[in-house]
């Protein structure tokens, strides 16, 4: 029977806390701080908000932890706690200002799709308009679609993996994930045309 | 092919070779060539998202974490403290309110501060009557003998026993 060492010693972490003991806490933290940094920093895209937003995210999870009942890995169980409390943030938060991608000739923006298409390395100027781009597309998007958006295309969970967290069937994540990357597309056709 | 499936496997295969079927597609039809055009631009973008550097973990994140938790902790006790000498206080000053109502209510009729009941009074009543022509109770207002004065005043008839 596969039990890895780290699940098992995990579980006993968990256990204890549910039985009061806080200080195991602190050890279920660092085993999981670096993933629900990223998690808030790709949604969040505030260097300087992460480290409050994750706190709260932990003492939601200490709070709540009661209720876990080891159906779901902690993980998941905590990655499902992140993603609503960002989703809450992520409808407060004002929209994004203008992109460098505008700032492009024709010629430039026309040369930068080819080489995104052709999936050839980009320079590192052409990294960062177009990483810029995705930002602000997603700043704008919906906090429902960004959220989906940056768990399958910055954090590459699963399809399967993102249904678990958002409480979601399957094919409900599939039909939500298509919607998000077409209306992200269509935001970027008005903002050409604008051009 | 229809449009919708053909966007759909572009989005998906991501870094994979697309079908044949979904290439032959994208040559016919110009708004999906321009969607898979627009897609690849955006997905470039995301992976490049992806690739940014995660904020470092801060020294003592989880001691910090643990710290204000305990200090909630803390928080919620002395609340519950306060409503429960507040709850104790009111329960005391309820029961206090009782017994003196009850007292009041149980306590009997005579004493220095009650009024005396309507009998005895009806009876004070008749003495008073009775012995009003009384010269023995006479009114003390006009005796000789009246607090504050030291004898039988001049021209006054009442003789002392």
């Amino acid at each position: 029977m596969e039990n890895p060492p780290r699940d098992a010693q995990e579980v006993e972490w968990i256990k204890r806390v549910q039985r009061g003991e806080g200080e195991a806490f602190a050890l279920l933290i660092e085993l999981h701080e670096r993933r629900v940094r990223a998690l808030v920093f790709h949604l969040v895209r505030r260097r300087d908000e992460v480290e409050d937003i994750a706190q709260e995210i932990f003492i939601k999870a200490f709070r709540g932890i009661r209720s876990y009942n080891f159906r779901s890995s902690f993980g998941t169980w905590l990655g499902r706690i992140a993603a609503n409390h960002c989703y809450d943030y992520l409808r407060r938060e004002q929209k994004a200002r203008v992109s460098y991608y505008w700032q492009m000739s024709e010629e430039g923006s026309r040369k930068l799709e080819e080489a995104a298409e052709k999936r050839d390395a980009l320079t590192a100027e052409e990294e960062v308009v177009v990483r810029d781009l995705a930002d602000k597309l997603l700043a704008q998007a919906p906090a429902g679609d960004r959220m989906i958006l940056v768990l399958k295309e910055i954090e590459d969970q699963s399809v399967e993996e993102i249904a678990e967290v958002l409480n979601l069937r399957v094919n409900t994540v599939k039909v939500r994930l298509h919607r998000a990357r077409k209306r992200m597309l269509q935001q970027l056709k008005k903002w050409r045309q604008r051009r | 092919m229809r449009c919708d499936e053909a966007r759909e496997s572009v989005e998906e295969l991501r870094g994979d070779a697309l079908p044949a079927p979904i290439r032959e597609h994208l040559v016919t039809c110009a708004a999906c060539a321009a969607y898979a055009r627009e897609w690849r631009l955006v997905e470039a973008g995301l992976r490049a998202l992806a690739r940014e550097p995660v904020p470092a973990a801060s020294l003592g994140f989880a001691a910090r974490v643990v710290r204000r938790l305990e200090g909630l902790a803390e928080a919620g006790r002395k609340s519950e403290e306060l409503w429960e000498r507040a709850g104790r206080r009111f329960v005391y000053a309820t029961l206090l309110l009782a017994l003196t109502t009850l007292l009041v209510l149980l306590l009997p009729s005579s004493g220095p501060l009650r009024a005396p009941p309507t009998t005895e009074a009806y009876f004070a009543g008749l003495e008073v009557a009775a012995t009003a022509n009384d010269p023995l109770f006479a009114d003390e207002a006009s005796s000789d003998f009246a607090p504050g004065r030291s004898g039988p005043t001049e021209g006054s008839s009442a003789k002392p026993r």
